[in-house]
């Protein structure tokens, strides 16, 4: 089990994790991330209600330094008439 | 009853409930085993048949379920005063676990001794019915915090509820109130990942609504959170008119 520290860029700017959590693989980071970022994603977009373009991302650390980063993208391209 | 559990029900029971002295006098005579409890350490598991009741004298505990798949749903936080798994005396078996968050002072009263007073004080069964309706009515507004409310809003409906609750019964000072709780439990009540509590925090730090050095959350501005978290307290029927 190590501490990893999972840090969100979103349009607010960023959030520093300064709690961290345990984690026994990095299979488990991932899975924690991911599913961390589906809901950050899932309220920005219904909060805007569909009309904005979305781009998060969880930068996850450890104390040996960065472990990955997990990033988000909604895109809407509507069909000219 | 030794004296913090008796002042902690007493105190509780009238934030809600009107007691005669003959009410508490019967409270006081009411037997207890106290029991200190670490931290996060299970006190009932679902599936227990237990017979008697806890009541916290200090200290917070919750209540949770785990799904198949391991994750948790903290379904309520506890105060002192409270006696989370008084249901047990009516209903036989666990349907949760029952756990302290923070080191707890327990006291544990058997179910036979609370029949009988139940059969003697009529005035305090109906008390103790009361403060297991107030219960459902807090999971019901749960339940609405969970499945609608956006992640900001519900971290400052929780906040507003827990200052209410423990400004009932005399634990608040200015707004401020200690609450060790860790973002993964946040987490765990508000159906949110700990990322989302940490940003959510973030959030409501920047608007100056608390400052949040946990184990302190100091309530910057009740009425601001108030409204950011959509919170209208009369569900919570702290006072025996409500």
């Amino acid at each position: 089990m190590r501490r990893y520290y999972f840090d969100l860029i979103d349009a607010q700017g960023l959030s520093v994790d300064d709690e961290g959590l345990e984690c026994s693989d990095t299979q488990q980071v991932q899975a924690e991330a991911a599913r961390a970022l589906a809901d950050l994603a899932r309220e920005a977009i219904h909060e805007a209600a569909g009309g904005l373009e979305q781009r998060m991302a969880i930068s996850v650390r450890d104390d040996d330094g960065p472990v990955m980063e997990v990033e988000f993208s909604f895109e809407i391209h509507r069909s000219l008439r | 009853m030794a004296g913090p559990f008796a002042n902690a029900l007493i105190t509780k029971l009238l934030v809600t409930n009107n007691l005669d002295d003959e009410d508490v006098s019967a409270i006081l005579s009411l037997p207890i085993r106290s029991q200190r409890f670490d931290a996060h350490t299970l006190i009932v598991r679902e599936g227990d048949r237990p017979e008697e009741s806890c009541l916290i004298a200090n200290g917070f505990a919750f209540r949770s379920k785990t799904t198949f798949d391991g994750q948790r749903q903290i379904v309520s936080l506890h105060i002192p005063g409270e006696i989370p798994d008084l249901q047990s005396l009516h209903l036989h078996v666990m349907d949760h676990d029952l756990a302290t968050l923070t080191p707890c002072f327990l006291g544990f009263i058997t179910h036979m001794d609370l029949r009988a007073l139940n059969g003697a004080r009529p005035n305090v069964a109906a008390a103790l019915w009361r403060e297991t309706l107030v219960d459902a009515s807090i999971f019901r507004e749960w339940i609405v915090n969970v499945g609608r409310r956006p992640g900001t809003v519900r971290m400052a409906h929780l906040l507003s509820e827990l200052r209410y609750r423990l400004e009932a019964i005399g634990r608040t000072t200015d707004g401020a109130f200690e609450l060790p709780i860790t973002q993964l439990e946040l987490g765990d009540c508000l159906g949110l990942s700990a990322v989302h509590v940490n940003r959510v925090l973030k959030e409501l730090r920047d608007e100056g609504l608390i400052q949040a050095e946990r184990p302190s959350f100091r309530l910057l501005d009740k009425a601001g959170l108030e409204e950011r978290g959509h919170f209208e307290p009369s569900y919570l029927h702290l006072s025996p008119s409500l």
